[in-house]
């Protein structure tokens, strides 16, 4: 980027700039952002792999997770998983694999002086998995003991009926893990998924901390850039239409409140509605006492203490959602206050010029704490390119956010927001 | 928002200047310290890399400073904090104040009602219905949520407060031109709250109640162990309060709380971030410095009977039923930071519990696949007084707690004969990566400086930690360990699957 990336913040005396994020591109594909800081010795790595849960097939829901663990904690070629949790506590490094819907992370971080242990780990358990039998079995049983206790949280229930509802059983953004599921999994099916998606050229490795940047772009080079890359037919997935009916499942659960789900298909990713539709879902319910459902609902009539809207996009449609728990009898009173503040903003695009330059304002002040730590900025712009996002995307967020008009915003409310086909779970006694 | 009632697995997270080797930032160095004229303390580290700070007053005045049958009034006040002040909040004060009082009365009537064995229920709807209407009224001069607007809309981030069995605090982090605006509004909040919609926000925390403790299998796990482990006393009821004692809360109630704690010599203030003391001083002076000076005792005093010794009192052992998958908690009494005993769990935590190699999790979670989960927890449920080392674990489908707590038991004893230097060593090496990762934070470090200040009395705890655990000996450990953890000295409770 050749143009000067001020922080466009007018409150700010001088102007400050974030820092830059070094990018490289070895020749097999694999990618390599560094941010160098020293203020701490500390340091932090994380490779992102482009796979998840959404590249799952159908009744083995969970395993780009479980994969994602038994790298961390399955030992390597060289050592056996005991060997290589003494080897980590031994030197204060800790490792960890998460795997997210279209991002799979395998994240390792420790202090200063350990980088070079920290990076030949990373990729010793990348590269040479052991898939321990006894670790592959410890893992099936946590998981699934996890999967249980998920049931005692009424709020992760909801929400899971919900994506179901909103998605279809079948598709991957609404498929969730089961006991039966992971119950499933061979050790067979580990090994396949990973030679399908673990490729240099499906690979980011984003770093930031205390680090010599020519050190450890050598160091990187002669390691992950041996990795022979190779081409994985992209995944098909398919675009879920608005489905038409109004709906409510109800899920009987020994609780004194009701825990309300609610949500539709909304924005697309990319979409160039996405800065008037963000700013309409900030006024809606994204600011716990700003947001006409936090205002109404649970300071001036007590029913809730957690009250607010939400949204996230995907390749296969975005989800919007609302969220609310209220005593047992008031259900009736929360939902109706839903349906009004929807179809106040739906019916009749009621929002107001003085809510939109609060919002406006909100958002833009806040930008900077994108920014405020090198950790956050280089695993966000990981992120954010990984994910398609244009690579200027967050530099142009201020100046987009900034345009939208307010009939941009009513647009977006009349286009994007359907309470009548509106989802509705109710987990209550 | 979360304003929470942290209670659940809240402890102090230490942390130490490491010695070894040439580290850049030197904590103890860079806290700076002033003390306004009213005699007001604030703690200023001074990190200019990016332009925005964390702001943090943390007043000591928690869940042990409640009177008896006023449970859950520390963290009540809290979430008043953000109704304004006479300034913030209203357009017209003056016509609000005849209404408040109004208010005030009413609800007085109505909390006696509601606390009564027979409660008349019409009577309660009636009463409350005039409040509402005396609220409608109100709002033609109220400004909804200034306090919060003001503030989220300027740019807070992690905009919030929190109430503690041992403190309050609230807290912002904000880009750093708006810092004189922080410090004008946190001021008001704590120093002159105007306590508006009361009674609304009575049932937002009964909501809040319900959500974390009574459909919440670790909010009701947590709150009956401590009813178990202190049968009186300040630490036998969670911050947030029982259902009964929340019900009888009052406008005059948390008025007088107010006044009582929430004065300059009873706070800390923490700013981290882009701003020196130089510059902070002139506007601290002008907001939390022109609060006059108070001659009153800080004396908590407000409860009876906390100096009552539980430990070695004889083992209590529990069953209690949730509809949910089982728990087992197993605590033991122990004295508070900053004895020389606590310095010592926090090694027993980390050779035990913490890393891929605490003992507990090996044999437990990964060798006898047992639990999927095995947990210690040191300082529960504060600091301000004696207080448990707490190890809680989730069995596997298929495992008795018994079974479990029995095979926990084993590893307890084990560590009161057996301790090598491989296990300090690695746990002390954990420490100075903790310690480090901990400063990376703004508003972690404005937590930790502002607890070790409140709670033991003196920021520097956090950078003499180190010193402390390195003077420790596996002798030591063991000798702790075997006082401790005895039958007699120890909490037992299971959770098992059934209807409350």
């Amino acid at each position: 980027m050749t143009i000067l990336f001020l922080f466009p913040l007018s409150l700010l005396a001088s102007p400050w700039t974030p820092p830059k994020v070094s990018v490289y591109e070895l020749p097999n594909g694999f990618q390599l952002y560094l941010l160098q800081n020293s203020e701490l010795p500390i340091l932090q790595a994380k490779l992102f792999v482009q796979t998840g849960s959404a590249y799952e097939k159908e009744k083995t829901e969970g395993l780009a997770d479980v994969v994602a663990d038994l790298l961390a904690m399955g030992g390597t070629a060289d050592k056996t998983p005991a060997e290589l949790d003494q080897w980590l506590d031994a030197k204060a490094i800790h490792l960890s694999g998460d795997a997210g819907r279209e991002l799979t992370q395998i994240t390792v971080s420790s202090l200063a002086k350990e980088w070079e242990s920290l990076f030949s780990i990373l990729h010793e358990v990348v590269t040479a998995p052991r898939w321990d039998k006894d670790r592959f079995d410890l893992i099936i049983g946590r998981t699934k003991e996890g999967l249980r206790r998920e049931k005692d949280h009424p709020q992760i229930l909801a929400g899971r009926a919900l994506r179901k509802m909103v998605y279809g059983e079948k598709n991957p953004w609404g498929r969730q893990p089961t006991v039966k599921s992971i119950g499933r999994i061979r050790p067979a099916d580990i090994n396949g998924f990973y030679k399908k998606y673990y490729h240099p050229n499906r690979m980011l490795l984003a770093v930031a901390g205390d680090f010599s940047k020519p050190k450890v772009k050598k160091w990187v080079e002669g390691h992950f850039g041996l990795l022979v890359p190779q081409d994985t037919a992209a995944p098909d997935w398919k675009k879920i239409p608005l489905d038409a009916k109004r709906e409510t499942k109800r899920i009987k659960k020994k609780v004194t409140q009701a825990f309300i789900e609610a949500g539709h298909i909304g924005l697309e990713r990319g979409s160039p509605d996405e800065y008037a539709f963000s700013l309409l879902q900030y006024i809606l319910g994204g600011d716990p006492f700003i947001s006409r459902l936090g205002v109404d609902i649970r300071s001036q009539s007590g029913l809730a203490y957690s009250v607010y809207s939400n949204w996230e996009t995907n390749p296969a449609g975005g989800m919007f959602s609302i969220h609310v728990q209220t005593r047992s009898d008031a259900e009736k009173a929360v939902l109706e206050k839903i349906d009004f503040h929807l179809k106040r903003m739906a019916v009749e695009a009621d929002v107001t010029g003085e809510e939109l330059k609060i919002a406006k304002e909100a958002l833009l002040n806040k930008y900077i704490f994108l920014f405020d730590s090198p950790f956050k900025v280089v695993f966000q712009k990981a992120t954010f390119d990984l994910l398609g996002y244009p690579k200027d995307y967050l530099k142009k967020y201020p100046e987009n956010i900034r345009k939208v008009t307010l009939a941009e915003v009513q647009a977006a409310a009349k286009r994007y927001l359907h309470p009548d086909n509106l989802k509705i779970v109710v987990v209550s006694p | 928002m979360k304003k929470s009632a942290k209670c659940l697995f809240f402890f102090l997270i230490f942390f130490l200047v490491s010695d070894r080797g040439a580290f850049a930032f030197n904590l103890a160095g860079e806290v700076r310290s002033l003390t306004l004229s009213n005699g007001m303390l604030w703690l200023v580290v001074h990190r200019p890399s990016v332009p925005v700070f964390s702001g943090l007053v943390m007043v000591k005045a928690g869940g042990l400073d409640e009177a008896m049958g006023k449970t859950g009034l520390a963290h009540m006040f809290e979430h008043m904090a953000f109704k304004g002040s006479k300034r913030i909040g209203t357009r017209n004060y003056a016509k609000e104040a005849p209404l408040l009082k109004k208010i005030a009365e009413l609800g007085l009537a109505m909390s006696e009602e509601q606390q009564k064995a027979n409660p008349d229920a019409e009577k309660i709807a009636a009463l409350k219905q005039q409040i509402q209407q005396l609220t409608q009224e109100e709002y033609q001069y109220m400004v909804k949520n200034e306090v919060w607007k003001i503030l989220s809309v300027k740019g807070a981030e992690d905009l919030n407060a929190f109430t503690t069995k041992d403190v309050t605090a609230y807290h912002a982090s904000m880009p750093v031109p708006v810092f004189p605006v922080w410090a004008d509004v946190t001021s008001e909040m704590v120093f002159y709250p105007v306590l508006r919609e009361f009674y609304q926000e009575r049932d937002v925390v009964m909501e809040e109640r319900r959500l974390r403790y009574d459909n919440s299998p670790y909010g009701f796990l947590f709150e009956n162990l401590v009813q178990t482990a202190f049968p009186d006393g300040p630490y036998h009821s969670s911050p947030i309060g029982f259902p009964k004692d929340l019900v009888g809360l009052t406008m005059q109630d948390a008025g007088a709380f107010h006044r009582r704690h929430y004065i300059p010599q009873n706070m800390v203030g923490v700013l981290v971030g882009d701003i020196t003391v130089e510059r902070a001083k002139e506007v601290l002076e002008k907001t939390f410095g022109n609060v006059k000076k108070t001659s009153k005792s800080l004396d908590s005093g407000f409860r009876r009977n906390d100096k009552r010794d539980f430990a070695f009192q004889g083992e209590v052992r529990k069953i209690v039923k949730f509809p949910s998958e089982p728990y087992l908690v197993i605590a033991f009494h122990k004295p508070a930071a900053p004895s020389r005993a606590d310095y010592v769990f926090d090694l027993i935590d980390g050779i035990a519990c913490e890393g891929r190699t605490g003992r507990m999790t090996l044999k437990l979670v990964k060798e006898l696949k047992m639990a999927s989960s095995v947990s210690c927890s040191n300082g529960f449920p504060g600091s301000r007084l004696d207080n448990l080392f707490v190890v809680y674990a989730s069995p596997i489908k298929g495992h008795s707690l018994e079974k479990l707590e029995k095979a926990i038991l084993g590893e307890l004893d084990l560590l009161a004969r057996k301790v090598a230097i491989s296990d300090l060593k690695r746990v002390k090496d954990q420490i100075v990566y903790n310690f480090f990762w901990g400063l990376e934070d703004n508003m972690e470090l404005a937590e930790q400086l502002a607890q070790a200040q409140t709670v033991v009395g003196d920021w520097r705890y956090v950078v003499t930690f180190q010193k402390k655990i390195e003077s420790i000996g596996a002798e030591e450990v063991m000798q702790t360990a075997q006082k401790y953890f005895q039958p007699d000295n120890r909490v037992v409770l299971y959770l098992e699957r059934g209807n409350r």
